[in-house]
């Protein structure tokens, strides 16, 4: 889409497959799943959020106006609850913002919360068995809560804040614990998205996992771009699952891997 | 005890968390971010019978714990506790009410029943799916003015009082779903 972009489309988006290889079957989670994805030009990831909060709330009135919406529970009226990394690592889960930017700190502050820290553990396993264990839950609990400017090793296709290049201009929004959709501000800068998928590779081949084929076009691409562009992914299926009310994304799907390939469990 | 990766834990192990052994009784893998995976399983405590959530990583190690089962028979209740006799020694075991749940009241004296034993202290008891009991009082009620299923209050021979159908007099014998303790049918 990144490549339409270059070419003039203008905003633009998308409602197609996703099949992740080897990934997981979970009650919140099919490898092939629906995404719908959009992008706007002159934007950044703070007008995506307004998108996400018109989109959800024109699905609900939607809904609402068919009468389909009997135990719908989240008020899903503007502004959404905001929060960043930061900010809920320290109210939930009681770490600072300084141990974020330590992986030696942050690892001997995971292993006295009692969390199994090896020589190699990294410190994105931890930030993630964190973010699962005390913060998620939190997320969503009455209302959409937005989870904003993660860590900028953690956005690779983002763009770096420039008030703080420790943080990328990334967002999810989360209703009841679950992720809904993930957002960035797009990184257009064709040079340091270069720099950046070489340093994903670097760290792939540590972790034992096969490099990823650099686009070359997508970073041809990006070299014609020179607008801000924010642009989302947002999980279709969940979408489904939080206005049915269903608890297991199995339930939203005519073909579930778990049904086709007979999964327990 | 064995040491196995959290990625291969299953619904219905025992396994150490912080110490404690506990039941899992529902697993989920998890993928949340780059790379990263994490195995989300919820925990019944065998100890308090309190259950929690958690996120293993995948690749972590855990202790699966043994816990072995001792059929024993049960004698009665004592205050808060049940009290079982293995048969063969004649041993007498407490078991705390609490680590059974509402489903103690469906246990008829003398019945031979599972005890679960961790560290050598008793931690449960594993019940049958389903449990035969005798309906010890059964009123005649006419259903004249009830709409849909009717249903009646009867008393089961050890005390516990459930809704059955209309047709079950005293003396029947009823077979229980022990997960609802709710009646399913006639036995």
């Amino acid at each position: 889409m990144k490549k339409l972009l270059a070419q003039g489309s203008g905003h633009i988006f998308q409602i197609c497959k996703s099949f992740r290889n080897a990934e997981p079957v979970s009650s919140r989670h099919n490898p092939e799943f629906t995404i719908l994805e959009w992008y706007r030009v002159d934007a950044n990831y703070n007008d995506i959020m307004d998108d996400c909060e018109k989109l959800l709330k024109f699905i609900f009135d939607y809904l609402e106006g068919k009468k389909l919406l009997a135990d719908f529970r989240f008020d899903l009226s503007s502004p959404w609850e905001k929060i960043s990394v930061a900010e809920a690592f320290q109210k939930y889960a009681g770490i600072e913002e300084l141990l974020l930017h330590d992986e030696e700190k942050f690892k001997s502050m995971a292993s006295k919360k009692g969390y199994a820290v090896e020589s190699e553990t990294s410190f994105q396993e931890l930030f993630d068995q964190i973010l699962v264990n005390e913060i998620e839950s939190n997320l969503g609990k009455t209302r959409p809560t937005i989870l904003y400017d993660y860590l900028a090793p953690q956005a690779a296709l983002a763009k770096k804040k420039s008030s703080d290049p420790r943080y990328a201009e990334r967002f999810e929004f989360y209703i009841n614990g679950v992720e809904l959709g993930n957002a960035f501000s797009e990184l257009t800068d064709s040079k340091e998205q270069l720099a950046r998928f070489q340093d994903q590779n670097r760290a792939r081949l540590l972790q034992g996992r096969p490099e990823m084929k650099i686009d070359d076009d997508l970073i041809k691409a990006l070299s014609k771009i020179n607008q801000e562009m924010g642009g989302i992914a947002v999980g279709v299926d969940r979408l489904v699952m939080l206005f049915s009310g269903k608890e297991d994304i199995e339930e939203t799907l005519a073909f579930s891997a778990r049904d086709v390939f007979s999964l327990d469990q | 005890m064995a040491t196995i990766k959290a990625g291969s834990i299953r619904k219905g192990m025992y396994i150490l968390f912080k110490n404690a052994p506990y039941l899992v009784t529902k697993t989920d893998f998890l993928s949340p971010g780059k790379g990263s995976a994490l195995m989300r399983v919820k925990l019944k405590s065998v100890i308090s019978s309190g259950t929690t959530d958690f996120s293993f990583k995948s690749n972590e190690s855990v202790e699966e714990v043994e816990v072995s089962s001792l059929q024993m028979q049960y004698l009665y209740l004592d205050g808060d506790e049940l009290v079982f006799m293995n048969s063969d020694t004649f041993e007498q075991l407490s078991v705390p009410i609490d680590l059974v749940g509402e489903q103690h009241k469906l246990l008829i004296e003398e019945q031979q029943i599972y005890v679960l034993m961790y560290d050598e202290k008793p931690i449960g008891v594993r019940l049958p799916d389903k449990m035969k009991l005798k309906v010890a009082l059964a009123e005649d009620a006419d259903g004249g003015n009830t709409v849909g299923q009717a249903r009646k209050t009867v008393e089961l021979e050890t005390g516990l009082k459930i809704l059955a159908p209309l047709f079950v007099k005293t003396g029947d014998t009823l077979i229980i779903d022990v997960a609802t303790m709710s009646y399913l049918s006639r036995g």
